[in-house]
């Protein structure tokens, strides 16, 4: 399985206690019962977790992901542009 | 004339979190004062303190609570307590004539705290995303209105010790002026922390500890008196449009029928005898009473020498020579000063006084100043009591006097 999506359904199963089955790649925010503040405080973990920074976004709407595959496809793209260097989440600190 | 009933009582206070447990332990003279020590940044600070006895996990799932200051979860828990007692159901149309009223001095110190030292000391570009929905300061009372759908106003006042007894003032105004029926309404305090202990610490007014009983150390109206101990605790009641509360066959614990506000507008911190004898006799005015009336006086009681003696002055004024024949009791000296709840606590307490004619005493009043001179139920509470009316006293640093009273 992908590395970010493990990591990802990790911090949905200790934040919100979903079962790591449930976030699939296809799933939506809505789906697993999640709304804009959640959403924020997932921000805040995935930031910690992969060592990245989620910048604000000023149009309307957000990110505009509604799909888990949204959210695993942003943080590979923050990972690459922040951390250049390639290292994958925290275990090459 | 609409009148206002006290149909529902709760509470998480240091002497106790069932309204059984709280008036037992006053009753019995027990302290809950003891030893706390608080984590800080830089090590730990110890001293006394009136600590609840509260696990949130009990009350709220994991991810709720670190949503949730310590604040809004002692309201919770209180308004939940008194909803129940009250046995109180809204329907979808009582939603709208229900509102909340909430007093809290400081607000989220906890939250704060933890965020500063986060930010601080560990990391100075992150706080956690929900941290100004945990801090602010209406926090409790919005989420006691979402908890039970109270569509009503909803208000937060701040007024430090007499933010709760203000809240239920007010909330007992617009039930009587016809603005709502129903009114969940008290107060809730949370600061126990390392920074608010050492600003208190820096104010010199907190009471030493007695080194062979620190349970001992609040002593209001004792000549041995040191200072307040600070407490922490939530307490809320219900209150109804009585004739609605006859109706639906509810139990009622007594009568809320008068509110005294005024302001010392002198000093900062030194209250003044006038100010807080106006607001008695606001109160006994809009209770339609005289003075001889008041059978029982829930004191402010702090254990500071500046309130103790001018509470017992400004007694004295609105009283007169009857002032001595009245039971008065300061239930600090076992459940330390709420602030912001101490309001609420003691007009529960008095309402359980009212409702079950008993009297708690003045704990650790063995060495009377002479400058207190009333009877201030020294040491032993007082059983078979048939109280008629009784007063609840607040004053606040501020300035601000709150005075309730109700009748059984």
């Amino acid at each position: 399985m992908n590395i970010t999506l493990a990591k990802l359904q990790s911090i949905f199963a200790k934040k919100f206690s979903i079962p790591k089955e449930s976030v699939i790649p296809d799933t939506s925010l809505e789906d697993l019962g999640l709304d804009s503040l959640d959403a924020l405080e997932v921000f805040f973990d995935i930031e910690e977790e992969f060592h990245i920074c989620i910048p604000q976004e000023r149009e309307e709407g957000g990110h505009g992901f509604h799909k888990v595959q949204d959210i695993v496809d942003m943080i590979e793209r923050l990972i690459k542009s922040q951390h250049p260097a390639g290292f994958l989440g925290e275990e090459k600190l | 004339m609409r009148r206002v009933v006290v149909t529902g009582l709760g509470a998480i206070s240091p002497t106790g979190n069932t309204l059984d447990d709280i008036f037992a332990n006053l009753m019995a003279g027990k302290s809950s004062i003891s030893p706390v020590t608080i984590d800080g940044p830089r090590g730990t600070y110890s001293n006394i303190a009136g600590a609840v006895a509260f696990d949130p996990v009990h009350y709220f799932s994991p991810q709720k609570i670190s949503t949730l200051d310590r604040t809004t979860q002692l309201a919770l828990a209180a308004a939940s307590a008194a909803i129940a007692d009250s046995n109180i159901h809204f329907s979808s149309e009582a939603r709208f004539q229900a509102g909340v009223y909430i007093g809290t001095g400081v607000g989220a110190a906890n939250t704060w705290e933890q965020s500063y030292v986060q930010l601080l000391d560990r990391d100075p570009n992150r706080l956690r995303p929900l941290t100004i929905l945990t801090v602010m300061t209406n926090a409790p009372a919005s989420h006691i209105a979402m908890e039970y759908g109270l569509e009503g106003p909803n208000l937060t006042f701040t007024c430090a010790c007499a933010s709760s007894a203000v809240a239920i003032g007010e909330a007992y105004r617009q039930i009587k002026h016809g603005y709502t029926d129903t009114m969940i309404a008290g107060g809730t305090e949370a600061m126990l922390t390392f920074g608010l202990f050492k600003a208190w610490d820096a104010m010199r007014v907190l009471a030493l500890i007695d080194e062979e009983d620190p349970s001992a150390s609040c002593r209001p109206f004792s000549k041995n008196r040191s200072g307040l101990v600070l407490g922490e605790g939530a307490s809320v009641v219900v209150l109804e449009e009585r004739e609605r509360a006859v109706a639906r066959g509810a139990k009622i614990y007594g009568e809320l029928v008068g509110y005294g506000s005024s302001n010392d507008a002198s000093h900062i911190t030194k209250p003044s005898v006038e100010g807080q004898a106006r607001a008695m006799t606001l109160a006994l005015a809009d209770a339609g009473i005289s003075p001889d009336e008041i059978g029982y006086i829930n004191a402010h009681g702090t254990a500071t020498s500046l309130n103790d003696v001018t509470e017992t002055l400004a007694i004295k004024h609105v009283f007169g020579e009857r002032a001595t024949a009245i039971p008065i009791s300061a239930t600090k000296s076992m459940h330390g000063h709420l602030l912001g709840a101490a309001g609420a606590l003691e007009f529960l307490i008095t309402m359980l006084a009212l409702q079950r004619g008993a009297i708690p005493p003045t704990a650790h009043l063995d060495q009377p100043d002479p400058a207190c001179d009333l009877d201030y139920v020294a040491n032993q509470g007082r059983q078979g009591q048939n109280i008629r009316y009784a007063m609840s006293n607040s004053f606040a640093f501020g300035g601000t006097n709150a005075v309730l009273i109700a009748r059984s």
